[in-house]
Order: structure tokens, then C-alpha cells, then sequence
């Protein structure tokens, strides 16, 4: 009776094992690797979106998101009407206030304007071929060194500040640094280099001596 | 033979980096999904299965001993262990990921025992039970030789080897004291040999429990790559 229980012990452990593994392998829940966004949490049936053995496919973000009329979508998101390789930038359970975008520009067409998305932090003022100067991967520009010191052409770039505009702030100036020119034509405020050095915005060339 | 116990030592220092060192630098959500954490997750499944060439070659082809070092089943459970840590990137989150990661652990923990305590005691037995018998060859032989001891049975006589005879030979004296304390020795001798072969029984059954463990262990891991495939591997086009 003892040897018959001794062997009939170990046999009913590993069917218990087998059973859980069983079990844990038809309970969704036993599978799910985090809570899913707002946005999908009303989504209950995990092959509403994961089709068996298949991965997640494009169709099944496509029956409920409607992408074929581009006059309906929001400007920054037209592009996907062009491109649908959903999973490439949207991932899911990562809780519920996660973000799920994370744009891979490498998928984008040519006819994309950068502008749709990004704001041109330019102003306008270097055109909007973007891609000339910046690279898809990477926003910062391989290689850029500012121009020399004795470069004047420092409106090309930068815009001054609206306070530079403001006739009082501009007679102060004029009146403490440029004494010696007074009379003569009023400086422009494009002539940045007067009074700014190139390697930081905030250096000044000339120094505040009050008692002047 | 050193050479092979250091690198077992030194996997077992890298499995707890990599557990508790890792849970500060490397967690992420994505890892264990993307292609090189698959690769290390099948690289380190791979030598978990290669550590079990051990029992399989211990129970089913009965090769024991140099034939079937039971050290190298301890570096290919470690090796695989430290792959699977890395592959987890410490990100807990699905029953079945949780449930896998600690079978391997508890798997890890229980090899521990059987490599510095079991080891130890069958060592200790095998030590001790040379020593006694060498202890009670001894004392027959001196026993045969010392007839004329004769040793008071009453209490408290014993240790001081008093009523000892013949009197006034203090020689003689000397040596049935010292047949005495070899007497008592291998009483000791034998009352430790018992508890080492009480604790070796004990450990007959975490044998059995390493076993089931590792059981549990393939069970979670097939669970996991099952399900895995089911809800889709993202980098595969």
C-alpha cells in the first residue's frame, strides 16, 4: 500500500503541473504582459487584435481605425493613409496612461512635409527643406560649427528679440555704446555683431562700465 | 578539476549580479520581446536543457562518476540561468513570465543546496565512516591486548577512568584509560555518523524535489514560448 502510494504520489504532482500549464495556457489573463492604454482598455477578447500564431496584423488595427479618407484626418497624422505598418510605431500594454507612439521617420515618403509635425523652429528663414540640413534619425546635425566671429551675416539666422524693437530699450543702447557715432545713421538692429559674440547669444562684447 | 569549480563559483557570483544588479541598470519593457532578447532567452533554454544530459545520463545510461561530472550540469543550469535573467530584463508583469522566472529561480536556489550541503554530508559520511572503522579496528586490537582492564560501570567513574585495574600499575593505568577514551570516541563517532545519515535521507528527498521543481520549470517554460508564438513574436515579418 505504502510503495503503491509512493508511486502514484509523484504521478499526481506532474499531472497537477501539467494541469496548471494547461490552464495557464487557455486563461488569457495568465498571458498578459500589462494593463492595456485608455484608449484600447475596452477591448476584453485578446484575439480581437492578437490573430492566433499570427502576431498582431494591420488589418485588425484597421477595422476599427479608418484611415483611407485623407480629408478626415488630422494634418499631423495624414501620413497614414500613405504608410501602414502600425506595429512599428505603436506598441500596447504599458498601462494605462502610457503613451503608445513612438514615430519611426524611416517608414515616411518623400511627399511628407516635416513641418505637418514639427514646428519649424527656423522661423521660416531657412526654407522648408528640412532634410537638407537634418537627417531622418537624428535631429542634430552631424558636423555644424557655428560661423567665425568676424561673420556679420548673423540676421540670416536669428531674429532679435522683440525688445530690441522697442524704440526706448534702442535709444538706451545707442545712447551709452554708440555715443561716438551719434548723429550719424541710426545703427539697424540686424548689425547683431555689434554688440554679440558668435560662440554664446548672452556674451557681450562690450563690457557695462556704469561710470561711463 | 579547480579550474571547473571556480568557473561553477563564478557563474553562481554572475547569476546574482545579474538578479540584483540587473533590477537596477537593465529593466525594460521591450527587451524580452525584441530579437536579442529572444536569442538570449532560446540561448539560455538551450543550456537548461543541456544541464539535464545529467540526469538523463545519471538515470537512463547509468554513467555516474568522471563519466558524468556533475559539475558541468552546474555551469550549463547556471549559464542558462544568467541568459534568462538578462532575457527578463527584470519585467514581471504576466502570470506566466512571473510563474517561469521564479521556477528558474527557486530551480537555481535549490541547486545551491544540493552543491555545498548535500556534497557536504556525503563527504562528512564517507570521511567519518573511514575513521571509524579505523577507530574500532584499533580498539579491538589494543582490547585484545589490555585483558586485564577492567572498567567500574557505575556513573560518574567513567570519564575519569577511575576503578581502573590492576591498581598501582600506573602504566597499564594509562593505556585502559585511554582504551576508555576511544571507546567514547566511537561512540560519538557513531552518534554523528547517525545524524549525517538522517540528514542524507532528508536530502534523499530534495533529490526528488529538485526533480519536480525542474519539472515545473519545463512545464512554465513550454507554457511561455507556447503562448509567446500564440500571441505573436513582433520581430518576425
Amino acid at each position: 500500500m505504502a510503495s503503491l502510494r509512493k508511486k502514484i504520489f509523484p504521478v499526481v504532482i506532474l499531472a497537477a503541473i501539467a494541469g496548471l500549464a494547461v490552464w495557464l495556457f487557455l486563461d488569457d489573463k495568465a498571458a498578459n504582459p500589462g494593463p492595456l492604454s485608455s484608449a484600447h482598455e475596452e477591448i476584453g477578447d485578446c484575439e480581437a487584435c492578437h490573430t492566433p500564431w499570427k502576431s498582431i496584423t494591420d488589418e485588425a488595427c484597421l477595422a476599427c481605425h479608418e484611415f483611407s479618407d485623407a480629408s478626415s484626418l488630422r494634418p499631423v497624422i495624414r501620413f497614414h493613409e500613405e504608410e501602414r505598418f502600425c506595429l512599428k510605431c505603436h506598441f500596447e500594454h504599458r498601462g494605462l496612461d502610457a503613451r503608445i507612439s513612438k514615430v519611426d521617420h524611416t517608414l515616411f515618403n518623400g511627399n511628407l512635409q516635416c513641418t505637418q509635425c514639427h514646428l519649424d523652429r527656423h522661423e521660416g528663414l531657412f526654407g522648408r527643406e528640412c532634410r537638407q540640413c537634418h537627417e531622418i534619425t537624428s535631429w542634430r546635425i552631424k558636423g555644424f560649427r557655428h560661423p567665425p566671429e568676424g561673420d556679420t551675416n548673423c540676421s540670416r539666422c536669428h531674429k532679435a528679440p522683440g525688445s530690441h524693437y522697442d524704440d526706448h530699450f534702442w535709444s538706451l543702447i545707442e545712447e551709452a555704446h554708440f555715443r561716438a557715432e551719434k548723429g550719424k545713421k541710426k545703427i539697424p538692429v540686424q548689425e547683431c555683431w555689434r554688440c554679440h559674440i558668435t560662440h554664446k547669444w548672452a556674451h557681450m562684447r562690450m563690457q557695462h562700465n556704469l561710470s561711463d | 578539476m579547480v579550474a571547473k569549480k571556480n568557473k561553477t563559483d563564478v557563474f553562481l557570483a554572475l547569476f546574482f549580479v545579474f538578479l540584483i544588479l540587473g533590477y537596477l541598470v537593465h529593466q525594460s519593457e521591450t527587451f524580452a520581446g525584441s530579437f536579442p532578447g529572444h536569442i538570449l532567452g532560446i540561448a539560455g533554454s538551450a543550456f537548461i536543457f543541456l544541464a539535464l544530459l545529467y540526469p538523463f545520463r545519471k538515470r537512463v545510461l547509468g554513467k555516474r562518476g568522471k563519466e558524468n561530472p556533475l559539475d558541468r550540469h552546474i555551469l550549463y543550469g547556471l549559464l542558462g540561468a544568467c541568459l534568462v535573467v538578462v532575457h527578463s530584463a527584470h519585467k514581471f508583469s504576466s502570470l506566466i513570465g512571473v510563474l517561469t522566472f521564479l521556477a528558474l529561480l527557486v530551480l537555481v536556489l535549490s541547486g545551491i543546496v544540493g552543491k555545498f550541503l548535500y556534497r557536504k554530508v556525503n563527504r562528512a559520511l564517507r570521511v567519518q565512516k573511514g575513521d571509524l572503522k579505523l577507530l574500532r579496528e584499533h580498539f579491538s586490537k589494543t582490547k585484545e591486548e589490555l585483558k586485564a582492564c577492567q572498567f567500574a560501570t557505575e556513573q560518574g567513574n567513567e570519564r575519569e577512568g577511575e576503578g581502573i585495574v590492576p591498581e598501582g600499575d600506573q602504566d597499564m593505568a594509562k593505556a585502559c584509560k585511554d582504551l576508555l577514551d576511544e571507546a567514547y570516541a566511537i561512540a560519538e563517532m557513531e552518534y554523528s555518523i547517525s545524524a549525517f545519515e538522517w540528514t542524507k535521507k532528508l536530502f534523499s528527498k530534495w533529490v526528488q524535489v529538485h526533480y519536480l521543481l525542474t519539472f515545473f520549470l519545463l512545464a512554465m517554460l513550454v507554457v511561455h514560448v507556447l503562448t509567446t508564438f500564440y500571441y505573436g513574436i513582433r520581430w518576425l515579418p
